[in-house]
């Protein structure tokens, strides 16, 4: 990130190799249109070339901050589109992920081990965990907006959230040794 | 319950993005001074983190990263072009000072009772840690091209255009922000007869995701009545 801050296009162009196939395909689930997906992603992209400077690496990796913008600006896209619902089955991902495997590189297999490991922890949560998680994250509304939709307390769509989130973390720590596996809450 | 466990369900909602801005201010004063708050956010963070890794991992296009390399570069050779007007001038690029506000705004106040907006001085220098844009051409006619830079400074922007095509005396050209998908009329501009300018943005870039150039009936127009002819993404 250090040379992208200091505009070095093949450092950037390194930048979107590694994070580009996340990105885009973050920004085509929340979006769900390829053409969408295509303009949001490029839009990240650029914001991050021009305003590189923003990154802290004491707030995480550049995948998460990168997907993070990814995902401001799909939710703004999202937004500006007025009344369209998100996605929120993740059953469709298997279908999507037909591509032959010796065609993947070593990380591209890495990632899609671990996309299938984050959905089998999203897919035990219940039903209504996962609904208002999915809402939240994929389709940007917020707590009250969920209630509202939902047509249920405020306090219930909060407490979901938090079970359901509990339950990925604790299941990513069985799953992939995410921190230590016996770790209980804090 | 204590206070902490209570705040569970806030913080789990703040690391979703779920939260409404005033929530947001309250959670994070708390977040502030609240380690056992911190350290319940930490340990969820990984699975914030992981969420966007679910989604089917799809191949993007193969054009997505031609155009955006194109653009990259595109910026690149803006700033050597800026840099090169600078030295040409005979000033340092990057070491003159940023004329005052009050300046800009005495230049500015000469030509917007012409035009409704205004103009810079053509020899502005560019202010140390400004970020140069390059705009991607939008709806021309035939034969017609253009280029744009946007100099970004802080929340400021200042548009520099060459090659613009001429227009007839009833129209202007009008820069938009847009922000939150919509689009807010920012300042009316004509070019000189080499189709050159350079434009202070009116308003705040602060949250905007790009400034556009459309051409409007003389005065300006209150939303855009033609197609943008040059957009700037930021």
């Amino acid at each position: 990130m250090v040379l992208v801050e200091r505009k070095d296009p093949a450092a950037f162009e390194v930048l979107y190799d590694r994070h580009g196939g996340a990105a885009y395909s973050l920004a085509h689930r929340i979006l769900g249109s390829p053409e969408a997906a295509e303009d949001v992603t490029q839009e990240a992209f650029l914001s991050i070339w021009r305003s590189g400077a923003r990154f802290d690496s004491a707030r995480g990796s550049v995948r998460s901050w990168t997907l993070g913008v990814v995902r401001n600006r799909s939710i703004d896209a999202l937004r500006r589109q007025s009344g369209k619902a998100p996605k929120l089955n993740f059953d469709d991902d298997a279908a999507l992920e037909a591509q032959p495997a010796q065609e993947l590189t070593d990380s591209e297999a890495i990632r899609r081990e671990t996309a299938s490991r984050v959905r089998g922890a999203i897919k035990e949560l219940p039903e209504e965990q996962s609904e208002v998680i999915g809402l939240a994250y994929f389709g940007g509304f917020t707590h009250s907006e969920i209630a509202s939709m939902l047509s249920m307390p405020l306090g219930t769509v909060k407490g979901r959230m938090r079970l359901g989130l509990e339950k990925i973390r604790l299941s990513l720590a069985e799953r992939m040794g995410i921190g230590d596996s016996s770790e209980a809450l804090p | 319950m204590d206070q902490h466990r209570a705040n569970r369900d806030e913080i789990a909602a703040y690391s979703l993005g779920a939260l409404e801005p005033d929530e947001v201010d309250r959670i994070e004063s708390h977040l502030a001074g609240c380690d056992e708050c911190r350290e319940y956010l930490a340990w969820l963070d990984p699975a914030i983190d992981l969420l966007p890794t679910a989604v089917a991992q799809r191949r993007p296009p193969r054009g997505l990263k031609r155009a955006l390399m194109a653009e990259v570069r595109e910026d690149v050779r803006a700033v050597r072009r800026a840099e090169g007007r600078a030295k040409r001038s005979g000033r340092g690029f990057w070491s003159a000072l940023w004329r005052p506000a009050t300046a800009v705004v005495a230049s500015l106040v000469l030509v917007a009772g012409a035009i409704g907006g205004y103009a810079l001085r053509e020899d502005s220098d560019k202010q140390p840690g400004s970020v140069m844009i390059a705009a991607q051409s939008g709806r021309l006619a035939l034969g017609e091209r253009a280029e744009a830079t946007l100099e970004v400074v802080g929340d400021r922007g200042i548009l520099h255009v060459e090659e613009l095509p001429s227009l007839p005396k009833d129209r202007v050209y009008q820069a938009w922000i847009q922000r939150d998908g919509t689009m807010e009329p920012s300042t009316p501009f004509v070019i000189k007869r080499d189709g050159s300018t350079e434009v202070a943005i009116d308003g705040s870039l602060d949250g905007a995701s790009g400034v556009y150039i459309t051409r409007e009936p003389r005065g300006g127009s209150e939303a855009p009545t033609l197609p943008v002819v040059m957009k700037a993404v930021l």
